[in-house]
């Protein structure tokens, strides 16, 4: 009868440790569960946070190139003004920011004699100096 | 043009082909590979920039300081437009015959 009880007892063991590592596994799974899910979460967050950065900008580099055909030179100023600020907040835009600016040379080119050079031109320069050493 | 699809690298070479850019400043800027044939750089002030393989076909250059340009050669300045008032980097002299 010792014999049997100990048997059961070394049985009784093994099933409570193996119950022991079952059940942490289980846990150890939920909790790496939890921890993705929170960092998918996350991750979302930053794709729409830099998905709102990217319309925002969008939005001004748009406004910014209707502006430069009117007429006003303190419209289209400001709008050089709001590219500039562009290639300075956002670097990876430069490019394309001073692509549209000698566009703008080119197509809106206003020749100005032997005077000095209009606003929007020195302003365009002073870009160009800043951003294309 | 579209912010979204647009891809424009950094270093891309400048286009001011045709423009009328007398009088301005330009002094440090890249302009390597740049396009500025057609040009009027009239009294335009080119100090330090780098002009390396620019193209100055018929770029208009009477009375432009190029003092320490970088990359100018003598076959880019035959193509521009030249006049006394030029100031040329120290490294290129005109033949003036």
């Amino acid at each position: 009868m010792i014999a049997v009880d100990l048997f059961n007892a070394a049985i009784s063991e093994v099933i409570r440790n193996y119950a022991i590592v079952v059940g942490g596994a289980v846990g150890l799974y939920f909790a790496w569960k939890r921890v993705t899910a929170a960092n998918n979460q996350a991750l979302s967050q930053l794709k729409q946070a830099d998905l709102a950065q990217r319309v925002h900008v969008a939005e001004l580099f748009n406004r910014a190139v209707g502006q430069l055909a009117d007429k006003k030179l303190e419209v289209r100023l400001g709008a050089i003004l709001t590219l500039e600020q562009i290639c300075k907040e956002y670097p990876d835009r430069s490019g394309l920011v001073i692509r549209l600016l000698t566009t703008y040379l080119q197509k809106n080119a206003v020749k100005y004699g032997d005077n000095k050079p209009p606003t929007d031109v020195q302003t365009i320069m002073d870009i160009l100096r800043e951003f294309r050493k | 043009m579209n912010l979204h699809t647009a891809t424009v690298r950094y270093d891309e070479a400048l286009d001011l082909s045709g423009t009328f850019i007398r009088r301005t400043n330009l002094s440090g800027v890249n302009l390597q590979h740049a396009d500025l044939s057609g040009a009027d750089c009239t009294n335009a002030v080119f100090r330090g920039a780098n002009l390396t393989n620019a193209n100055l076909r018929g770029t208009i250059l009477k009375g432009a300081d190029l003092t320490g340009v970088v990359g100018l050669t003598s076959e880019q300045l035959a193509q521009a437009v030249i006049d006394n008032s030029t100031i040329l980097p120290s490294y290129l002299v005109v033949n003036s015959n």
